[in-house]
């Protein structure tokens, strides 16, 4: 006979505990309970079968796992917060009998202090798993960081997210590690790039938070709690890796004059003994093996921008402080130079064209991308009008190279005045302005976000102040197979308004008129290659028409035949091997459809139609684009005559 | 019945019952005043007039509040009034007395050097707690740790420092946790300067919520007011079909006791073919029955086929079923414990409240919420609802003592 099992022994029954019971194991308030499972990461699960889990009783009950709270009666901070009891309990004792300094001394001699840092620890095991769950950190330091002080919200936790999130916005700006910025109706959206993990966050704008009333402060205030150890560390991380003491100090003087994060002193950290740097650079190469292999490639291409940051940093005069460090940096730049990849002849894989394969030409071309993105506006030095949200846009503006000055009104401490010659753009958000300088390009702030978007310069024109703004995208949709993407005509355009920007010295700026001139010239000769163009693949269809009747083909049989074909014209270009390629593709299409079910079929024609349909819609929109644009460079020819 | 009274005059007869009825009380009396005197520190005749009184010498008006002001707690009174007399030791014989003059010049020689010794040695220092300082957050949790140093016996086992192991289910993160992000981008919709396209499909998006809560305020009360059909209904028309139901019984009745009138007894023929008939009827059913089964087995295989085919549907049912129970999961469920979860409104700025330029942007949603909602819904933390607290009973109100006679004072005036 099989053995008995008994009843509520195994199974749900023991593998999951209510609250009530983990109470009263643990003998902790709900409070500290709540406090506890927040700070251990330790959640309320869902148990498959509730009736097994909670001895037969279907009423609505928060569960755990039995062995989480076993684990959790070894949590010194369990302790801690008894013994935290104790001393409450003493302190008001003293108080209720007047005996103030005996309270005075209780307080600063037996309070108890419970850290975090083996939570840390033990919740991250490795750097990099930190850095994975960033997000909801610092968005909740960004947004007590703008919270007004209130009975609820201490100063002293308010002014620590401040420190916390100006730490981490130096680190960003040093290594350049910004990538998108969205504005959007709730906040500004940053994505960042740190070792390879994408991290994004919200960050309100300024003075637009009210404080509900029907959001937990306790459970907020503990979160932040574990996200200010959490980022602390990952500061002090960051810091030594670009080579900065943490914490910097923090100069008082410009904190009282609004400074935000230029308050804070930064200081090189002494080179270490040439043995030691060995052990440091095996660290990195230990840290290396733990990113998967293509991660590797970021890795290396972050790296030798962390080495090439030394030559850049030295043109910033705004951030005087931090050079130090990097002139022995300089020296590596050449060798960094020698080490780059050059393919020389195109490997099998990328001949086959395989999507899945990473080739080196691919990952040398992203790296590339991302430098020319880091240097945006390396050429750019940008003052900031009055009306514009100095904080956001320094912050944006420095992490992609830029050098920003602002109004002596908003903040202390502006790098430079509004009447330096070196200003090539002026960000304004008024229509109007009062005095103009011919020498720089009056833009409104979107400009900003829309050219690091777009990873070029985007045309200062359609920014100007007062001028209707082009549509702001969000740059985290991500465009599917067939999607119209606005930016992808622009491009060209850009790419070349970003070649004379580069030619320009930022020293003697020439008048902005004869650079119209030029770029009118070139938008013409544009148009005479576009219109060209079209004649000629005119001519070879009425060749292949004629041929196509001396061969006995029908009219309509050719139509059919030719349709497919005028669609990806440019690919029938290249040669007959691909044409025979695609007559087999469409010969085990017809196959297919053939095998297919009814119900399979359905679908299929259902999908086909949606997709025919969609890139009509692009086509449509791409001609609509088209057409516009012959009008814009018509209408430029009948001024200019 | 009358209850006797007891007897007022007690007997005083012979000496036995002078003793037994004498009347002590007077005596006992100051004998308990002696005892009470004592209990508080000894008789007072025979203390000395200092200690029982005190001379005030210069009066001070300030000595009243100070008196206030010393007053001992109530508690440190009632222990302070124990008994002057020493409590009845256990110990059967008193320990000898130690007088301080008696030991003086008996201490051990190794004890006295002690003694001089501590009163010898400097006081540089007080003994000060190693502070409480904690590090910071200014090094690197992740750096591998230092081993700490081993003094190694060859005799004795190695101390092994006993670490408890955290569970696996402790890595376990909740579904919604692990597969919906941390911080979701708001849509390109929701940009402050969208295009057209995305701007509609946001607010329609916003408009479908809203049309859906008033379809489901509607279906409530739908279901809660009464049925128009039935108002509409004659109440003539509900009498009339009530009677010919009645009528209709009456006459159904009628029949059935016609027939079982009609009733007679059968004859033995008649029985014996009735009997002849029955059987063959059964042999025939029998027959059939063998026939259908027959059919049934050469069939076999259409059979089996038809329960695995039910048996996979079920399967497949069941698959389904879990799919979609891991996809809400992942999705987030939507109660956890007692409350549901907050559903986060779709932030949308209508056509005409959207702004020309960043200076003139209205934010829309508040991000405070917008952080407690996205915790519970990954279903790290629990819904829950503010507790606010209700007094049981209602606070009754009176005047205090002070305040009556204050107002009495004002309308002796």
């Amino acid at each position: 006979m099989a053995k008995i099992h008994k009843k509520g022994k195994s199974g749900a029954a023991i593998n999951y505990v209510t609250r009530n019971q983990a109470l009263k194991k643990l003998q902790v308030s709900l409070a500290d309970f709540r406090r506890l499972c927040i700070l251990k990461g330790i959640y309320p699960r869902d148990p498959r079968n509730k009736k097994k889990a909670n001895k037969g009783s279907t009423a609505p009950t928060t569960f755990y796992y039995h062995k989480d709270i076993q684990y959790l009666l070894h949590e010194p901070v369990l302790h801690k917060f008894r013994e935290y009891k104790a001393f409450a309990k003493k302190l008001a004792k003293v108080m209720a009998k007047g005996q103030y300094s005996t309270a005075k001394s209780l307080e600063e001699n037996n309070k108890p202090v419970y850290t975090l840092d083996h939570i840390v620890k033990e919740r991250y095991p490795t750097f990099v798993d930190a850095l994975r769950d960033l997000d909801d950190a610092l968005s909740m330091l960004f947004l007590f960081a703008t919270m007004p002080v209130t009975e609820k919200i201490s100063r002293e936790v308010v002014e620590d997210c401040q420190r916390l999130t100006a730490e981490f916005q130096i680190y960003i700006m040093k290594s350049r590690s910004l990538r998108k910025v969205f504005f959007s109706i709730k906040g500004i959206y940053y994505q960042a790039e740190i070792k390879g993990q994408t991290i994004t966050w919200i960050v309100p704008y300024q003075f637009a938070q009210a404080v509900p009333t029907d959001v937990d402060f306790r459970v907020m205030l503990t979160f932040l709690e574990f996200y200010r150890t959490l980022v602390g560390f990952i500061n002090f991380r960051l810091f030594s890796e670009i080579n900065v003491v943490y914490p910097p100090k923090l100069d008082l003087i410009k904190y009282e004059g609004a400074a935000g994060f230029n308050a804070l002193i930064l200081e090189a950290m002494h080179r270490q003994a040439p043995g030691s740097e060995k052990e440091v650079e095996a660290e990195v190469a230990e840290t290396q093996k733990e990113v998967s292999a293509e991660d590797a490639a970021r890795m290396k291409a972050s790296e030798q921008r962390l080495k090439t940051l030394g030559s850049k940093l030295a043109e910033l005069q705004g951030s005087a402080d931090t050079d130090r460090p990097d002139e022995v940096m300089e020296e590596e730049t050449e060798e960094a130079a020698l080490d780059e990849f050059k393919a020389a002849a195109p490997t099998n894989a990328e001949v086959d064209g395989d999507d899945s394969m990473v080739t080196l030409s691919q990952i040398h071309a992203a790296s590339t991308e991302v430098q020319k993105l880091q240097n945006l506006f390396s050429r750019c030095v940008v003052y900031l009008s009055r009306e514009t949200p100095r904080y956001a846009l320094e912050f944006i503006i420095r992490s992609f190279g830029g050098q920003v000055s602002w109004d002596e009104t908003v903040s202390s401490d502006a790098p430079f005045p509004e009447n330096d010659e070196r200003i090539t753009h002026q960000i304004c958000d008024r229509p109007k302005q009062g005095h103009r300088f011919l020498s720089r390009t009056y833009v409104q702030p979107q400009w900003i976000a829309d050219s690091i978007n777009s990873h070029n310069l985007a045309i200062s024109d359609n920014y100007a102040p007062g001028a209707m703004l082009p549509p702001h995208l969000s740059p985290f949709v991500e465009a599917k197979e067939g999607d119209y993407v606005p930016s992808a005509e622009v491009e060209e355009v850009e790419e070349e308004f970003e070649g004379e920007t580069e030619d320009i010295n930022p020293d003697d700026v020439d008048d902005l008129d004869e650079e119209e001139v030029d770029s009118a010239d070139e938008d013409e000769e544009d148009e005479e290659v576009t219109a060209a163009a079209p004649k000629k693949v005119k001519t070879d269809e009425h060749e292949a028409e004629l041929q196509a009747e001396a061969a006995g083909i029908a009219f309509s049989e050719y139509e059919k035949e030719a349709a497919p074909k005028k669609t990806t014209s440019k690919k029938t270009a290249a040669g007959k091997k691909r044409t025979a390629k695609e007559i087999e593709e469409e010969e085990a299409k017809e196959l297919a459809s053939i095998m297919m079910s009814n119900k399979q079929k359905k679908l299929y024609t259902k999908i086909k139609y949606s997709q025919n349909k969609k890139s009509e819609e692009v086509a449509k929109l791409e001609k609509k684009k088209q057409d516009l644009a012959k009008a814009k460079s018509g209408a430029n020819k009948r001024s200019k005559k | 019945m009358p209850v006797k009274q007891k007897n007022a005059q007690p007997s005083r007869k012979g000496k036995k019952a002078w003793r037994k009825n004498i009347d002590i009380t007077d005596v006992e009396e100051h004998l308990e005043g002696v005892r009470s005197e004592e209990r508080a520190g000894g008789k007072i005749s025979e203390r000395a007039n200092d200690k029982l009184f005190t001379l005030d010498v210069k009066g001070d008006d300030r000595v009243k509040r100070q008196l206030a002001k010393d007053k001992p707690l109530y508690i440190d009174q009632i222990l302070k009034s124990r008994s002057a007399i020493p409590a009845v030791g256990t110990r059967l014989f008193a320990l000898p007395k130690e007088s301080a003059k008696d030991n003086k010049g008996k201490e051990s020689r190794i004890n006295r050097e002690k003694i001089e010794k501590l009163a010898k040695r400097k006081i540089t220092q007080a003994p000060v707690k190693p502070a409480k300082k904690s590090k910071g957050t200014a090094y690197d949790v992740w750096a591998d740790e230092e081993p700490t140093p081993v003094d190694l016996n060859p005799y004795l086992e190695p101390v092994r420092k006993r670490t408890v192991h955290a569970p696996s289910t402790l890595k376990v993160k909740p579904a919604a946790a692990e597969h919906q992000p941390a911080v979701e981008v708001a849509e390109a919709g929701a940009s402050y300067n969208p295009t057209m396209e995305d701007h509609q499909v946001l607010l329609r998006k916003a408009h479908k919520v809203e049309t859906d809560k008033i379809s489901q305020r509607e279906n409530v009360n739908k279901q809660l007011e009464y049925r128009k059909e039935l108002l509409d209904l004659n109440e003539e028309e509900a009498v009339d079909s009530e009677v010919d139901e009645e009528s209709d019984a009456h006459s159904d009745d009628d029949e059935e006791t016609r027939k079982r009138k009609e009733n007679k007894k059968k004859t033995r023929s008649e029985r014996n073919r009735l009997k002849k008939a029955k059987e063959t009827q059964q042999l025939e059913l029998r027959r059939k029955q063998e026939k259908e089964l027959h059919k049934e087995i050469t069939k076999l295989e259409e059979i089996e086929k038809i329960v695995e085919e039910s048996e996979m549907s079920s399967l497949t049912k069941a698959e389904k079923r879990k799919a979609k129970k891991e996809a809400q999961e992942q999705a987030g469920l939507p109660r956890l414990g007692k409350y549901f979860v907050q559903k986060a409104p779709i932030e949308v700025q209508l056509t005409d409240e959207l702004s020309e330029s960043l200076r003139s942007l209205k934010p829309e949603g508040n991000a405070f919420r917008d952080r407690f909602v996205s915790l519970q819904k990954r279903n790290i933390i629990e819904p829950r609802l503010p507790v606010n607290h209700k007094r049981r009973y209602r606070l009754k109100e009176y005047e205090k003592h002070s305040y009556k006679k204050f107002d009495r004072a004002q309308n002796k005036k």
